[in-house]
């Protein structure tokens, strides 16, 4: 590699002293970023305003794929849902707001468990939404989004298996 | 060393003729994606077409169902309705152009599951939908039945998966007195 006057070279400064390490350094590097980026914490774009405000359209999260390895999925919780077991491509955005057996439905827009008002300091925006409640089975969560302004029938929501949530949302 | 050389032109030659007996004589999936690829592009759109090219593009994605086929959909905050028949999905195909300018359709996750029979397949797929003017994207499970007829691979039906569900198959709990909105 080229040098100048004063000892300075290219190549050093891009291979290091020891190419063969650099090399080896740059390969632990590339399989660390492919274990940590491909299965624990997964980059996900936020596409729709179902989350909103909580979340805006078209930012960046990470889905935390070890977060229910030992735990189970809690109230309040941000997870991402898969569409089908062999989906991957893309996951729903959703607020874990009913637990397994519990009966989820909605008043004036407010998320009502086993009959009583959920305090959701999450939803900011107007909602009238009203829905009778549905219990949910052994292994299934309600999910919604903290956006209820929209149109009820336009907007994801409802039971779905643990089976398919991919993980918890770290941002 | 000349042999290594002579045992790895051989691999190749040998992983060529397996790439290009599979692209010649391809088996009963590779059949059935090549169809998923084929509908996705006749059903994506773009500005610049005419209207003739158009027309005939409609024609050909209805030319991948089967005559008798039935796309039954419900989706979220989009269109509910069953089409019964080639020439009614071919007319709502014709119908969905109208509503936008340009239309990117992309199947995700496509998989195969063949009958035992050898002559049907179930196909799962999340199709992802960007149309021009509208901010962001569409999506939506969809599971679609093939059979092998004379004309090749055709879908018999297609069905939207519900990945949430609200009331079915759960119980809706009795008593329920909602507030007037």
């Amino acid at each position: 590699m080229e040098g100048n006057g004063d000892g300075f070279s290219l190549g050093k400064l891009v291979y290091g002293t020891s190419p063969r390490r650099t090399l080896l350094r740059a390969a632990v590097l590339a399989a660390l970023c492919l274990i940590v980026f491909k299965f624990m914490f997964v980059p996900a774009r936020v596409d729709g305003g179902s989350m909103a405000p909580t979340y805006s359209n078209h930012g960046l999260n990470l889905i935390n794929r070890m977060a229910y390895l030992q735990n189970k999925p809690q109230r309040g919780d941000v997870v991402a849902i898969r569409l089908r077991e062999t989906g991957h491509s893309i996951v729903l955005m959703k607020r874990v707001v009913g637990l397994p057996g519990e009966a989820i439905g909605f008043q004036n827009g407010r998320v009502t468990v086993d009959g009583q008002l959920l305090d959701e300091p999450y939803v900011q925006l107007p909602s009238d939404w009203e829905r009778a409640p549905v219990v949910c089975g052994p292994d299934e969560y309600f999910v919604v989004g903290d956006n209820r302004s929209m149109l009820m029938d336009g907007h994801w929501f409802g039971r779905a298996k643990a089976s398919l949530i991919a993980g918890k949302m770290v941002l | 060393m000349k042999r290594v050389l002579w045992l790895m032109a051989a691999a190749l030659v040998v992983a060529g003729a397996v790439l290009l007996w599979r692209q010649l004589f391809p088996g009963p999936e590779a059949r059935i994606r090549q169809r998923m690829t084929r509908l996705q592009d006749l059903a994506s759109f773009s500005g610049s077409e005419g209207n003739l090219a158009a027309l005939a593009n409609v024609q050909r994605l209805g030319n991948l169902f089967a005559e008798d086929a039935q796309v039954s959909v419900d989706l979220v905050g989009g269109p509910k309705g069953t089409w019964t028949g080639r020439d009614n999905i071919v007319r709502a195909a014709a119908a969905v152009r109208r509503l936008s300018n340009a239309m990117k359709v992309e199947f995700l996750d496509v998989t195969v599951a063949l009958g035992a029979d050898g002559q049907s397949a179930t196909v799962e797929a999340t199709v992802k939908v960007v149309a021009e003017g509208s901010d962001g994207l569409w999506v939506e499970d969809l599971r679609f039945e093939f059979i092998e007829t004379e004309e090749g691979w055709l879908i018999r039906s297609v069905k939207n998966i519900r990945t949430l569900t609200f009331a079915e198959p759960g119980r809706v709990v009795a008593g329920f007195d909602p507030r007037p909105a």
